[in-house]
């Protein structure tokens, strides 16, 4: 019993993680997104600068790349045309590009003080801008890594509150049925049918309107959680009411287990795969939701980075023909939705028995 | 006092008058290790009337409109849920006819016993007491077979994990409705070998449904025979296997096909079993009887001791 025959036929577990390999389009996702979040954590260390490193004399600056002489990287020194508002590099004036320099002053997953950079010149004059900047001279590259990590948790942590509350809510819902699960199913009726934005927006005026960025951040996932769990309750409380009548609840039921024993130990584990892969597609949602908060200044505060908000800096028209680096937030947001749907589609597809 | 004393029971699905009377009047009791039969056609109200004793029938839909389960002396009718909670596992306990719709598919067979122990005896919620049990009930190599998930084993392993599940509570009673109907007919007589195995060595009361006249001579004390709703006839398993009183009781052993005797066609009871709510007047046997006289369309017959021990619902039973 302990050795496995070699012809044993594959566990379910083994079949799901063979079709999910399958699908190119979701590692290609997982993969990104695996990239992503660990940049995240390490955004300190990877971004050149901290985020409210500011440099007034090269505000709205141009991306700033590093070239290859055949030895090293390098980086040019860029000037401003005299009498004019463009900058330029200046041939010749190069610096080497260096790895683990020393530069702005950090905490290493918010603990450990810090000052090693993955890269960088280490002189002032010699910036590296890999994004360019915006109109105070902030690094975009920077400031996009430390967005992101409120952008990236922000989903995962409002996924997690709201699909608990969903699962449970839809679990007591089915399992109960009568008198209880109307009054919950109207209330998620009540909230879905209200358009998203309007209800986010009311809600952010449930808030004062001054917040510090920690109170936002907690603000915007209560918010989001409030009205997401909703569509999670509908879907669990038809399974829940399907799974009630299985016999192994019965059992469970004959054995003298509680209701609430029921519900979390039988019927919500079997809605699992369903959940992982509506989870994996309803994080975009909690992205976008933090977007369009901080995108109406209404979430994530200056000087605090966040992608919303650094994109209100391309509100303008003006500014966009002209610095179209500051859409690289969107860009940002934009592969991250798409990995996270790619992947959503692929564990759907691999956990679909039928296929 | 008998460990389980049912009551004229009167159970109804529905309300007003279009309540459906699936149990009428049903009283039987068990003493303790004492093994009853409930034998009867689909639908007469074995199931319902089994799963009253731990009140496991939803209500609503159902309804208790009258009578007493009285269980080592207390109502079951009249408990709070905590009660039944208790009762439900740590005096009684039911193992079910598909064995593997009764094991939860995600968790390992190990830890659905364990839970049980932790529900009734939660300082033996260990590996060791999860194995001796699966020893119990003779499962091979059981400290490896506590890691398999319930679709890694066969029917008649699912329901001896079922069994073992049961047991890990110690119940004074043991509720088997069909409990060898989904499997083998080797896997059966190896399954009612182990209840009658154990129910020796524990002690315990057994309430055995089956459809199966087959099983009764193996295992049961007594037979109760139940029709639309009703028991005709209560008797002990060999009196009523050699004289079965009840035309209805005569007639189930006539369908039994006999080894040995050559048959064309086997005895089909004509007709069939009627309808909730649509039960004939007077006798409710009586459209299919061949024994039937006149007035058993008008008067509704009783539940009588005949002789010492046996019960019938009959009057033209000789």
């Amino acid at each position: 019993m302990s050795e496995p025959a070699p012809n044993l036929p594959l566990s379910p577990r083994q079949l799901f993680w063979r079709r999910l390999r399958a699908r190119r389009a979701a590692m290609a996702g997982g993969v990104i997104l695996a990239v992503l979040y660990l940049t995240s954590i390490l955004a300190g260390f990877v971004a050149p600068y901290h985020y409210e490193t500011d440099d007034r004399d090269r505000f709205f600056h141009p991306p700033i790349l590093p070239k290859f002489d055949g030895l090293r990287f390098v980086v040019p020194r860029w000037e401003q045309q005299a009498g004019q508002f463009k900058y330029a590099p200046v041939p010749g004036d190069v610096k080497p590009l260096h790895f683990f320099v020393k530069g702005d002053k950090y905490l290493l997953f918010a603990l450990i003080p810090c000052q090693t950079h993955l890269f960088g010149t280490g002189e002032k004059n010699y910036p590296i801008n890999l994004f360019g900047t915006d109109q105070f001279g902030r690094d975009v590259f920077s400031r996009i890594l430390y967005g992101s990590q409120i952008s990236l948790s922000i989903g995962l942590i409002g996924i997690t509150l709201s699909f608990t509350f969903g699962m449970l809510n839809g679990g007591i819902s089915g399992y109960f049925g009568g008198r209880i699960d109307t009054v919950i199913m109207r209330v998620c009726e009540l909230i879905m049918s209200i358009p998203s934005l309007y209800l986010i927006i009311a809600l952010r005026n449930t808030f004062p309107p001054n917040i510090s960025s920690t109170e936002a951040y907690a603000m915007i996932i209560v918010i989001l959680s409030f009205i997401g769990w909703a569509s999670m309750a509908r879907v669990v409380r038809g399974m829940a009411l399907s799974l009630r009548e299985r016999q192994f609840v019965l059992a469970a039921r004959a054995m003298g287990a509680t209701p609430w024993r029921i519900i979390t130990r039988h019927i919500l584990p079997s809605t699992f795969s369903y959940v992982i892969v509506a989870a994996t597609l309803s994080v975009p949602y909690y992205i976008l939701g933090e977007v369009v908060l901080s995108y109406l200044a209404v979430g994530i505060q200056e000087p605090q980075a966040s992608w919303g908000n650094m994109l209100t800096a391309a509100q303008n028209s003006e500014h966009l023909r002209s610095y179209p680096w500051l859409l690289a937030p969107g860009a940002a947001i934009f592969v991250t939705v798409l990995a996270f749907n790619f992947l959503g589609d692929g564990l759907r597809d691999a956990a679909d028995a039928k296929s | 006092m008998p460990l389980l004393d049912i009551r004229n029971l009167q159970l109804e699905f529905g309300t007003g008058k279009d309540a459906l009377r699936a149990v009428d009047g049903v009283s039987f009791t068990i003493a303790e290790g004492e093994t009853l039969c409930l034998v009867g056609e689909s639908g007469c109200g074995k199931s319902v009337s089994a799963l009253s004793i731990a009140r496991l029938v939803p209500t609503p839909p159902a309804r208790y409109v009258g009578g007493e389960i009285l269980l080592n002396g207390r109502d079951v009718l009249k408990m709070d849920q905590r009660e039944l909670r208790s009762i439900r596992g740590g005096v009684v306990s039911y193992i079910f006819q598909e064995p593997s719709a009764s094991l939860n598919p995600v968790f390992r067979v190990g830890n659905q016993i364990k839970e049980s122990l932790k529900l009734h005896r939660p300082q033996f919620a260990t590996d060791e007491e999860v194995i001796r049990l699966l020893k119990l009930v003779g499962i091979p190599a059981p400290e490896s077979r506590i890691r398999d998930y319930p679709h890694q084993m066969s029917g008649g392993m699912q329901q001896r994990i079922m069994i073992a599940m049961a047991l890990a509570s110690e119940p004074k009673l043991l509720v088997a409705d069909e409990p060898t109907t989904a499997l083998d007919v080797t896997i059966q007589a190896q399954i009612l070998e182990l209840l009658r195995e154990l129910k020796q060595r524990l002690r315990m009361s057994i309430l055995l449904i089956t459809h199966n006249l087959g099983i009764v001579g193996d295992i049961a004390d007594r037979v109760a025979v139940m029709y639309a709703g009703q028991i005709v006839e209560l008797s002990p398993a060999r009196a009523l296997l050699q004289r079965p009183l009840h035309p209805y009781t005569q007639a189930l052993m006539n369908s039994v096909p006999q080894l040995g005797h050559e048959l064309d066609r086997l005895q089909a009871i004509p007709g069939n079993v009627p309808n909730l709510g649509q039960f004939p007047s007077g006798c409710r046997f009586h459209p299919r009887c061949p024994k039937a006289q006149s007035d058993c369309s008008q008067k509704a017959p009783e539940l009588v001791e005949v002789e010492p021990g046996r019960w019938v619902r009959c009057p033209y039973w000789k």
